[in-house]
């Protein structure tokens, strides 16, 4: 009986000990729960080893491995495409919710009005100094503001014109389809007499060159045409010089083509997409591309052409896809959306997928350069860039104000004069707006 | 019993607790089932409400649509070009983003211009198949930068021709947004959501976007993978859809919560309405419902407990006062009867006296009997005072120091002639520590009076009588006396000992018949004890006797000097060689005229004043030391009797301090009797005057 009674003494003590010692114990602390929220638009990415072409695909992978081997925290991975026409639903109009982006991959023509915003964080502690060096010197420049990298370039597209070969011949215009894997260059005069040919020869219902109106969509490309006669486009300071007479006389030039039937009938309440089907439908000669958009252009039966310039030797567009950081008040979501973009660019096949243009990343580029599309051309026209932001703030507002003027252009509503004029104060007045409402990230 | 009655209530307790319980489950049942089909109908009303909206919405869409085929049919274009044309004009007025006139062989021609092949989409498939109209989703996602999520209406109309090309009908595309927005309904604080799905489940508008665009969720797949629903139970519910058939199911999602969803097929489309709602919004309503009738049921209780209480109290407060009023009327009731008992034996003998004038061997028996029922009568009514007085606690005890040795002596000596006449064994056995206690003497002598004069009036001749007193220590300072007067007496029944400390309470047995009493006796001397902070109680057994016991605690006192004789008055000393002339204030002339008779029969020199201005008149009148003694009535006519004496006293003159001043009055109590003494009064002589008192008082020497 007392051996009984020890022996409960003692398991109680033991018990009591255990539980003591469990107690005190240092618990492992409790990993904070966070949710990434990483946006995008529809974007083509390439990699030959694999058949994925959607950035979404690319995203939603790197998020799954990123998750898995985050130690700060239990990340869960949301990863959100939207329309491009929807981009301020989803990107402006969820700040402050818990639908916010943590991390957006996009063009840098759109991010870099975000920029100031306030709420997109300077990524310099997350690049290294290998990193900073293979990336050129160019593309840092333009992920930065006041010397802080705000964008991490992934990879570059450079915009051209490109032509459809079958219908040039069919309008006896042989001579101007140039050699395979070119990128051609026509002088004004070349210009004119093409797309006078083609106005000429092309069948009812078939259009020589692209043009469209109806919203802020391939914007670009027509302001690219503005400087077909001699227009810098941008003054010294950056902000729009369209009213001068080269920029009328490029204004003048649009609206005398439409007049020629150069443009498809209707242009001004069509969209680049439309442009795009009539391409397709063999309906339109000249339409723009670069390598994302040449995959499904069938690029053999193209041929490549830089925009019209004064001198001749054509421009060209180049803009860069990448990443930006929000900061939407969580220290622990901040934390996990850098690691998250960190994971990304040291992860070798994820930066193989940026083959569908030039990759950023000079090693990317060694790795996959055998992929890459036309890529010797496109070095070699890189002469021909323009840029098309200046790096001006409110990007978006000046792309919204930027196309209804165009539409009246095209619509004979207004002059070439009073476009012109009308684009640089709206222009200007959206680009000082975003200047006076720039907030940087402390 | 006790315990009965403790166990009577723990079940009345139990009992409203189960009855209170099941109302209470039986309510929230009831009150969950009605707020659980007030739901369901909202729910039923809220898909039917959208129906009416997306059935809006499509109807506008196809008349809108239809609107532009006929409307370039009017417009009667001689080239597809001029076709075209007109379209890229209507697609700037409407709401959709691209507009296809649909010929015979499945061709459309855009406002764009673009003229295609499209018999093999799904859209033209479908219109060629000769659906009159028809709506569905359909993504463009061929380029992936052009992806877009459309809502594709078609119209088939009635055909016409422009240079060679038969149109059949229209399809127009709109932005799945349009119809997404018409989908925001809030419901039940933005918990309940709307969606449409399609025939095999997908949606028409994802809700949620995770997917990206262009991926289509599917609503069947969710219910498989997250209600755990079983292909069979999937089939049912497209089964029912496809019948037409509106209903709501109950989903479990486990950890994520249950849901209720309405389901509503659109007419004229493949669509269906899904409105969800959470299950916790049910419990959330049936809750609120709960709790504001639990609020409304506590202010009620509440309100119904105070309203009972204040009920209950002023029911309580009118019995006291009833039991007090039935109190007084029986306390009357009985003293009419105790006093008028002895009064019609006054009146009687007197009646008798009248009659038996020449007979005085009866009118001596008569005026003895007058003379002993008189006397109980002023017995009688002194007690009624004195229980009259306690019941209103205006009885102050004189507390001083008193000898036990002293009591005892005194209760004795009244006690023993009376046991001596009745051949009564008296005895005394006393055991005492402290015998000088302070207390109230007279009133302590007061009840032992009452007990033992009782013991002598119920015990028979040859029985015994015995006076136990001893003494416990009590708290410091205090000691405890106990007094017990045990008897061999008729007894008391049992009965009558709970009533026996009750105000006129006497047993009429056989044994105790013929004995009279007040009755008040031993409620008094109850009341006294208690006043005095003690107890009085009784045993008893019919006929063997009785046992009473009085106990009382009191504080010690130094030791106590005994005083032989103790009397209120003073006897008067008068000089012996005249006679004393006395001067009597009375204004009752009856009382007057007898006490004049008796004081003259005496012997003594009397003068009379009929009131208390009169008597002081008087004896300033008189020469000095002509009164020797001035009986004062008290209350009297022009000034009272203690005005009187102040006056008297107060005189410029040799005899005004020496004149003897004696109150003569029914008031008998302490207070009267101090307050003749502060007004200058030598002594005190109660009315009814006890002659033999009188005559010692005037006589003895002082």
């Amino acid at each position: 009986m007392k051996n009984w009674k020890r022996m409960l003494a003692a398991g109680l003590i033991l018990t009591v000990a255990f539980g003591v010692l469990i107690g005190c114990a240092p618990k492992g602390a409790a990993k904070p729960q966070v949710t990434l929220m990483i946006k995008l638009p529809p974007l083509t990415v390439a990699n030959a080893d694999t058949d994925i072409k959607d950035a979404y695909e690319i995203l939603k992978q790197a998020g799954q491995e990123f998750a898995a081997q985050y130690a700060n925290a239990d990340v869960t991975v949301k990863v959100v495409k939207f329309a491009y026409t929807e981009e301020d639903d989803y990107i402006t109009d969820c700040f402050d919710t818990e639908d916010a982006a943590d991390v957006l991959f996009e063009g840098y023509f759109n991010m870099a009005g975000y920029i100031h915003t306030g709420r997109v964080v300077p990524l310099d502690d997350i690049i290294t100094e290998d990193m900073r060096s293979d990336v050129d010197d160019a593309s840092w420049e333009m992920s930065q503001v006041n010397g802080k990298t705000y964008m991490l370039p992934y990879y570059s597209l450079q915009n051209t014109l490109c032509f459809k070969k079958k219908l040039f011949r069919q309008c006896g215009l042989d001579e101007y389809i140039g050699e395979e894997g070119t990128i051609q260059s026509w002088t004004l005069d070349e210009w004119e007499h093409i797309l006078s040919t083609l106005s000429e020869k092309l069948p009812k219902m078939s259009y020589p060159m692209l043009m469209y109106a109806k919203n802020d969509q391939g914007d670009t490309h027509i302001m690219t045409l503005l400087r077909s006669r001699g227009s810098e486009f941008f003054d010294k300071n950056g902000r729009f010089h369209i009213n001068t007479p080269e920029g009328v006389a490029a204004l003048q030039w649009i609206a005398d083509c439409y007049k020629k039937g150069y443009f498809p009938a209707g242009c001004e309440n069509m969209e680049i997409n439309d442009c795009n089907t009539l391409f397709l439908n063999n309906q339109l000669a000249i339409y723009m591309t670069n390598s994302a958009t040449a995959i499904n252009l069938d690029s053999d039966t193209m041929g490549f052409v830089n925009f019209p310039s004064e001198d001749g030797a054509g421009y060209n567009t180049s803009f860069v896809t990448g990443f930006e950081v929000f900061d939407n008040g969580d220290a622990a979501k901040l934390e996990a959306a850098k690691a998250f973009v960190r994971y990304f660019y040291d992860n070798e096949e994820l930066m193989n997928y940026a083959q569908v243009g030039i990759p950023a990343s000079k090693a990317t580029t060694e790795r996959v350069s055998e992929h890459i599309f036309m890529q010797e051309a496109y070095s070699a026209n890189a002469v021909n860039t323009v840029d098309f932001t200046a790096n001006n703030p409110n990007w978006r507002g000046v792309r919204d104000v930027f196309y209804p003027h165009i539409h009246d252009l095209l619509a004979g509503n207004r002059t070439p004069k009073e476009v012109a004029a009308a684009i640089d104060a709206d222009c200007n007045a959206a680009i000082e707006n975003g200047w006076a409402n720039s907030k940087l990230h402390k | 019993m006790r315990n009965w009655r403790k166990g009577k209530i723990v079940a009345v307790v139990l009992t409203t607790l189960v009855v209170l319980s099941a109302s209470v489950w039986a309510y929230i049942d009831r009150l969950s089932h009605a707020t659980e089909s007030s739901v369901l109908t909202f729910m039923k009303e809220l898909s039917w409400h959208d129906l009416r909206n997306i059935q809006s919405e499509l109807n506008n869409s196809w008349n809108e649509i239809a609107a532009v085929y006929s409307r370039t049919e009017t417009s009667r274009c001689k080239t597809i070009q001029e076709v075209c044309s007109r379209l890229n004009i209507e697609q700037t007025t409407n709401i959709f983003d691209l507009i296809y006139l649909v010929d015979s062989e499945g061709k459309t021609y855009s406002g764009t211009n673009a003229v295609q092949d499209d018999s093999d989409k799904i859209y033209i498939r479908t219109l060629l198949s000769g659906d009159q109209k028809f709506v569905m989703r359909y993504d463009e996602s061929d380029v992936l930068e052009t992806t877009r999520e459309n809502l594709v209406y078609g119209v088939h109309c009635n055909p016409f021709r422009v240079d060679g090309v038969e149109f059949i009908g229209i399809v127009g595309f709109a932005k799945i947004n349009l119809i997404e927005e018409r989908l925001k309904i809030d419901s039940f604080d933005q918990q309940g959501y709307t969606s449409i799905i399609d025939v095999a489940g997908n949606y028409v508008v994802n809700r949620n976007r995770d997917a990206g665009i262009g991926k289509i969720s599917n609503y069947y797949e969710e219910l498989r993978d997250g209600a755990n629903l079983s292909e069979k139970d999937l089939e049912s519910i497209t089964t029912r859809l496809e019948q037409r058939e509106s209903f709501i199911e109950y989903f479990d999602y486990g950890e994520d919560d249950a849901q209720v969803v309405s389901f509503v097929p659109i007419p004229e489309s493949t669509w269906s309405i899904v409105l969800t709602v959470p299950e916790k919004v049910f419990n959330k309503q049936t809750q609120h419902f709960v709790t504001l009738t639990a609020i409304m049921l506590a202010v009620v209780v509440l309100t119904l407990c105070l309203m009972m209480l204040l009920i209950i109290r002023m029911s309580a407060t009118s019995a006291i006062a009833r039991a007090e009023a039935k109190a007084r009327g029986d306390f009357l009731s009985s003293m009419s009867h105790e006093i008028r008992t002895p009064l019609n034996g006054i009146v009687g003998l007197n009646h008798l006296m009248q009659e038996n004038l020449e007979n005085p061997n009866k009118l001596k028996d008569y005026l003895g009997k007058s003379d002993s029922t008189a006397k109980y009568l002023l017995s009688l009514v002194n007690d009624i005072l004195d229980m009259s007085k306690l019941q209103a606690g205006k009885v102050d005890l004189l507390l001083k120091p008193f000898s036990l040795h002293h009591l005892l002596s005194m209760v004795e000596s009244i006690t023993r002639s009376r046991t001596e006449e009745k051949e009564i064994h008296f005895q005394i056995e006393s055991d005492l520590q402290a015998p000088d206690l302070v207390g109230d003497e007279i009133r302590v002598e007061q009840i032992l009076i009452n007990i033992l004069g009782n013991a002598v009036k119920f015990t028979p001749k040859g029985g015994r009588i015995v006076l136990r007193v001893f003494q416990s220590e009590a708290a410091a300072g205090k000691i405890t006396t106990t007094f017990e007067v045990e008897d061999t007496g008729c007894g008391i029944s049992e009965e009558f000992q709970k009533k026996i400390f009750n105000p006129f309470s006497q047993e009429h047995g056989t044994i105790s018949k013929g004995m009279q009493g007040t009755g008040l006796g031993m409620s008094i001397s109850s009341l006294l004890a208690k006043q005095m902070g003690g107890t009085l109680s009784v045993r008893s057994k019919l006929g063997e006797g009785s046992c009473f016991t009085f106990a009382m605690t009191a504080d010690l006192a130094d030791a106590v000097p005994i005083v032989a004789v103790d009397v209120d008055a003073q006897p008067l000393q008068v000089e012996t060689n005249r006679k004393l002339k006395i001067l009597i204030a009375e204004d009752n002339e009856l009382n007057a005229e007898i006490l004049i008779e008796l004081l003259h029969t005496a012997g003594f020199d009397v003068s009379h004043a009929a009131d208390g201005g009169q008597v002081v008149e008087m004896f300033e009148a008189s020469s000095a030391n002509e009164f020797d003694v001035i009986l004062m009535d008290v209350q009297m006519p022009v000034r009272n009797g203690y005005e009187a004496a102040r006056i008297i006293r107060a005189m410029d003159r040799p005899d005004a301090k020496t004149v003897v001043i004696y109150a003569c009055t029914a008031n008998t109590f302490k207070a009267d009797q101090e307050k003749a003494k502060e007004s200058g009064m030598d002594g005190f002589i109660a009315k009814p005057i006890d002659v033999k008192n009188l005559m010692q008082m005037l006589t003895l020497p002082k």
